[in-house]
């Protein structure tokens, strides 16, 4: 078990606090890939970012690799994030100044790797996701699968034992969607990391072992309480 | 070895990424490098310019403001100072005041505190000058205590003396009130005024002034004949050139011409007052150039909250993210402080040459003045970069 919730509850503050999620419990499998649906609002997205920790305002029980992030230090949370969880947005988040391949490097900034190991590693990574040509290329030029791919290639850098991602086919069209989800299944085949998605999009819910589907904060179906 | 490693991201990985961040906006990083170095080089011009006419200063008040002729009989001379010829050279135009007096050799010695036989005397070896009562307004003298002797002094051929304060500080005499007396040799002299300050001919403030009609009781040999001449300012240079000849018509080469400027200290208190009007203007200036990339920082940590978002969920710490934000401010700084430091030192030799001085500056302003860069940009990117690491990183990451 990579990942463990147990009720967990996110609570935005303001003049009328917004709780997003509320009360929700699940389980992740090493190497499992894992979809979280349901419609806008639902608490998709808190539930993810309480996964990586970027979540101050979350409750509950959420251990990830072994770390319980309710009484985890900023310290063990920042490693927790450089060492085994991966992000892919939606909004791909590259930086326009930098090259795919340094963008793709960037990934394991934070663990201490030297610079030059980092570029070899992330060559490979750009390989592997079928985009290895476009390394000196800047972002700018890509189309958005490439786009998508780069940001895959720069989660899985520190070789993230949990890869989190929040519509990585929102900005996508029909094919490169497709290629979005044979990079995902790939990871997995090759022993990579559990993958939980948040989507609207049926075909990558198709290609997830199983989804958990949510609504107004609450968990509908899926993993047995 | 986690946290080893990773403490070495932040030495030598967060300068890459700073410069890497300054080049994401090259115009405005570009355009903030030269506020802050316009800044800066104000500073180092006014300091270097200040410095290059305070050089000068002495001189060109020395050109200006001379107003006075010190004449002074050679050593070997044996000249007579006719009165006749002081009359002479007191209705010459651009003469204003004209003063006699004559030195004693020199190490004269002058006792105070119970005379020459007390076991506690002081003894000092000074210089004498007898002189008329005018002497004193023609040098422009300034009394801290007491007065100058007047005529009914000379005709009585009174024993008084005026003390240098110089001199009368190494006496032990601060005041006239006790009636103090000095001894030169066995002479006995009563204290009746101290000098604080002279426009020209500085002998008397370390010396002391007795009337030129008690002189012959001092069994001593005079050195020198002086003529202390007040002149107007635009005659000075021309009454120089025909004194001697007008004084002593025979032999004017017994007598050699000095012409007195103000005191240096006018020219170092202007030379302070340059110094401290550059100092406040300079401030003006760096405090405008934090102000500028206190500002820019903050538009650059505002347009790129999704980077800092970016670069929490890739493990950065809090610590991370505001040292990048904090080193690109510096760095902004130090390029600024560079740059400033160079037109400050090629606006000096420019206005030096253009006005014809010496360009004068000492080494360390160009130096500081890139450290003061550097600090300032430190300074100034604090508060943007304390902002930066205290975003919430999920809120810029989500669409
Ligand atoms: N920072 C915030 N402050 C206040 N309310 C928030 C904040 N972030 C999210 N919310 C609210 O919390 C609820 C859940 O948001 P969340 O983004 O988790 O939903 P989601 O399922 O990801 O939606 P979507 O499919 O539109 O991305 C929403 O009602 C949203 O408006
Ligand atoms: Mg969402």
């Amino acid at each position: 078990m990579i990942i463990s919730v147990r009720d967990l509850h996110v609570t935005y503050e303001g003049p009328v606090p917004v709780q997003a999620v509320r009360g929700v419990t699940f389980h992740v499998e090493e190497g499992e890939f894992v979809s979280i649906v349901g419609p806008s609002g639902s608490g998709k997205s808190s539930i993810l970012y309480a996964l990586g920790a970027l979540l101050p305002q979350s409750a509950g029980q959420v251990m990830v690799g072994g770390v319980n992030l309710s009484n985890s230090s900023e310290s063990a949370r920042n490693e927790l994030r450089a060492h085994t969880i991966g992000f892919v947005f939606q909004e791909f988040h590259l930086l326009a100044r930098m090259s795919v391949l340094e963008n793709v490097a960037m990934g394991s900034l934070y663990t201490g790797v030297r610079p030059r190991k980092r570029e070899e590693l992330a060559l490979r990574l750009l390989d592997s996701v079928g985009i290895g040509q476009l390394a000196d290329a800047t972002p700018q030029r890509l189309s958005g699968g490439e786009k998508q791919r780069t940001a895959i290639a720069r989660a899985l850098m520190g070789s993230p034992r949990v890869l989190l991602c929040d519509e990585p086919s929102g900005n996508l069209d029909r094919e490169s969607t497709h290629n979005v989800i044979q990079v995902l299944n790939d990871i997995r085949l090759e022993g990579g990391p559990a993958v939980v998605v948040v989507t609207h999009d049926p075909e990558v819910q198709a290609a997830s072992d199983r989804a958990l589907t949510l609504r107004d904060g609450v968990l509908m179906r899926g993993e047995p309480q | 070895m986690r946290s080893r490693q990773r403490a070495r991201v932040a030495t030598a990985g967060l300068v890459r990424e700073a410069i890497h961040g300054l080049m994401a906006f090259p115009i405005r990083t570009a355009l903030t490098v030269i506020g802050i170095s316009v800044g800066l080089a104000a500073m180092v011009a006014s300091v270097g310019i200040s410095e290059s006419t305070g050089a000068n200063i002495a001189f060109r008040f020395f050109e200006a403001q001379a107003d006075h002729l010190l004449l002074r009989t050679r050593d070997t001379a044996t000249l007579e100072i006719r009165d006749d010829a002081l009359r002479d050279l007191r209705a010459y135009p651009g003469v204003q005041a004209v003063a006699l007096a004559s030195e004693f050799r020199e190490g004269q010695i002058v006792t105070a505190r119970g005379g020459p036989d007390s076991v506690d005397a002081v003894r000092i070896p000074a210089s004498v000058v007898a002189a008329q009562g005018s002497l004193f307004g023609v040098i422009g003298a300034s009394f801290t205590t007491g007065r100058p002797f007047d005529i009914g002094h000379v005709d009585r051929q009174a024993r008084v003396a005026v003390l240098g304060e110089d001199l009368a500080k190494r006496l032990g005499i601060w005041t006239i009130e006790g009636q103090p007396t000095v001894h030169i040799g066995d002479q006995e002299f009563s204290v009746i005024g101290i000098v604080g300050s002279v426009e020209f001919y500085d002998t008397v403030i370390d010396g002391l002034v007795i009337p030129e009609s008690a002189a012959g009781s001092l069994n001593a040999v005079r050195s020198s004949v002086i003529v202390a001449v007040d002149t107007e300012p635009a005659s000075t240079f021309l009454i120089a050139g025909v004194a001697n000849l007008v004084l002593a018509p025979t032999a004017p080469g017994d007598l050699t011409v000095s012409v007195a400027s103000r005191p240096p200290d006018v020219a170092a208190a202007i030379e302070s007052d340059i110094d401290s009007l550059a100092i406040a203007l300079t401030s003006v200036g760096v405090l405008v150039a934090a102000i500028s990339v206190a500002a820019v920082m903050t538009i650059n940590v505002t347009e790129r909250t999704s980077e800092i978002g970016l670069r929490r969920s890739l493990g950065a710490s809090k610590r991370h993210i505001a040292t990048q934000f904090l080193l690109e401010s510096a760095t902004v700084g130090l390029m600024g402080g560079l740059l400033g430091s160079m037109i400050g030192v090629g606006l000096v030799v420019g206005v030096a040459t253009v006005r014809d001085i010496e360009p004068v500056m000492s080494q360390e302003i160009p130096v500081f003045a890139i450290g003061l860069g550097a600090i300032v940009g430190t300074l100034a990117g604090i508060s943007p970069a304390i902002r930066a690491s205290r975003m919430a990183p999920a809120s810029s990451l989500r669409n």
